[in-house]
């Protein structure tokens, strides 16, 4: 995960209107952090750095308060016992990554019995059914952005559904046949394989994500999982490899556990034992723990 | 081109036509056509986990939102939903022997965070602030490197070597320019 800090300023073209983005300045102390982490363990010992290991007190306090705002959680405690997220990951890829994955939230009016026929469905409950409309409204409607460029050449077939240029295209999406999708040259190792011409006749949907969506029809989408995607079925289908997955995060999860917010001090001792302060050995250069008292 | 910025290679300008949107028009140089290929490859991929296609109008994943809903600490669960979302993505792309760079790993899953954020939001599971986004954003970060350590495909050497290089930025005054945008923080924090 090296080659993170070069990055950071990196301009990408959206695709997908994300209005809840996480702005530049979280995006260098994510950096700060994950790189951080790795040598420090940052996140769970971040209150108890202080100016120890020659960061300044400007930048300690901001990498602080972002790594114990993270870890309160917005104000929850997680001294509720227990590992926060022991089983919530039950499911998780396993069904979201693999075929069959027509979980359909009905809209109300036609209730469970619909979705019980339909192949895979299950009734979900929601007091507020999910649809193409609310979804869509939710997260901002209308074109999603980009697909155009340089950068979208070899994807145009996919990208004029999803880019700014939808609406001009909508006739001839409509019409009954997509561009072929090609992989973009020079890629390397994305898109290695061209995908055949899209000739079914897509659906016309309204803005934003679902909108994008429902304008592909199924082969297109099947071509979603083709280059970066296509080992996403082979890779989530191993049960071993889901179990194990969700067993890390559960097990991650615990390492956040323990925090009283009540005694938080950015500077100060926030563990239940003696918290380790960050020394550098003048000898080597080297990062040690030292724990006092 | 308006709100571009400085430096922009001429040859990685979008086309005329082509407006900026204005989550676009950050300073920073403009990702390559292959980074930005790979970053769309990678969206597209987590829109579809998201909301993958079924019969009838598309939906949102069950798994995504019991996942979303998983404990009573809404931070923590959009952290692990969006770093296992990432992993996933990122491991279906090396299962076919293909590479996301780390950079564009990093762009895709902070917009990841914030598109899981919405449709908690649309699915009336929690409404979160900017400052929860963020905050689950760092947690994700880190998961997903504990994670990826354990597993071997994060490089915990390398990222120390990249601490290094802040540490040093910010000792010589030199860190916005390692850390784009984090001296508005720094101000903000004084």
């Amino acid at each position: 995960m090296s080659g993170i800090i070069k990055g950071i300023g990196k301009v990408f073209k959206k695709i997908v209107k994300v209005v809840k983005k996480v702005a530049l300045p979280a995006l260098a102390i994510g950096a700060a952090i994950v790189t951080g982490g790795a040598a420090l363990g940052i996140m769970p010992g971040l209150a108890s750095l202080g100016g120890s290991i020659g960061l300044s007190a400007g930048l300690t306090s901001v990498l602080s308060t972002a790594g114990t705002g993270a870890l309160l959680g917005g104000g929850m405690s997680l001294l509720t016992g227990g590992n926060p997220i022991k089983g919530m990951t039950a499911g998780f890829i396993g069904g979201a990554a693999v075929g069959g994955l027509g979980q359909v939230l009905q809209p109300a009016a036609q209730g469970a019995t619909q979705a019980a026929t339909s192949a895979g469905n299950i009734a979900t409950g929601f007091d507020t059914p999910i649809t193409a409309s609310n979804w869509q409204s939710a997260i901002g409607g209308g074109a999603a952005q980009g697909g155009g460029g340089a950068a979208s050449q070899g994807v145009q077939g996919l990208g004029t559904s999803l880019g700014t240029t939808a609406a001009n295209t909508a006739s001839s999406v409509a019409a009954g046949s997509m561009a072929p999708i090609t992989p973009v040259s020079g890629v390397g190792a994305v898109g290695a394989t061209a995908a055949p011409a899209v000739t079914q006749t897509v659906t016309q949907g309204g803005g934003g994500l679902l909108g994008a969506f429902n304008r592909m029809n199924p082969y297109v989408q099947a071509s979603l999982i083709q280059g970066l995607g296509s080992g996403l079925s082979s890779a989530a289908a191993s049960k071993d490899m889901r179990r194990a997955e969700r067993e890390r995060y559960e097990r991650l999860a615990a390492n956040y556990e323990g925090y009283e917010p009540a005694a938080l001090d950015p500077f100060g001792p926030i563990r239940r034992e003696p918290s380790p302060v960050w020394k550098i050995d003048p000898a080597t250069g080297d990062l040690y723990r030292d724990y006092e008292g | 081109m308006n709100g571009l910025g400085a430096g922009m290679d001429a040859a990685q300008q979008p086309q005329p036509e082509q407006q900026q949107a204005p989550e676009q028009q950050e300073r920073g140089e403009p990702a390559s056509p292959e980074e930005q290929a790979i970053y769309e490859q990678v969206m597209r991929n987590a829109a579809k986990v998201i909301a993958p296609a079924g019969e009838g109008e598309p939906t949102i994943s069950e798994s995504v939102l019991k996942s979303l809903k998983g404990s009573d600490n809404p931070v923590m669960n959009l952290a692990t939903t969006a770093s296992m979302l990432v992993r996933t993505l990122m491991k279906s792309a090396q299962a076919n022997g293909m590479q996301i760079p780390n950079d564009v790993l990093f762009h895709a899953g902070a917009d990841i965070v914030g598109l899981l954020a919405e449709v908690a939001d649309v699915a009336k599971i929690h409404q979160y602030s900017d400052e929860d986004v963020e905050r689950a954003f760092y947690l994700g970060l880190d998961m997903y490197r504990q994670a990826g350590t354990e597993e071997g495909d994060v490089d915990p050497e390398a990222l120390k070597q990249e601490f290094g290089m802040i540490r040093e930025a910010d000792q010589s005054g030199n860190l916005e320019q390692v850390l784009p945008g984090i001296s508005q923080r720094m101000k903000e924090a004084a």
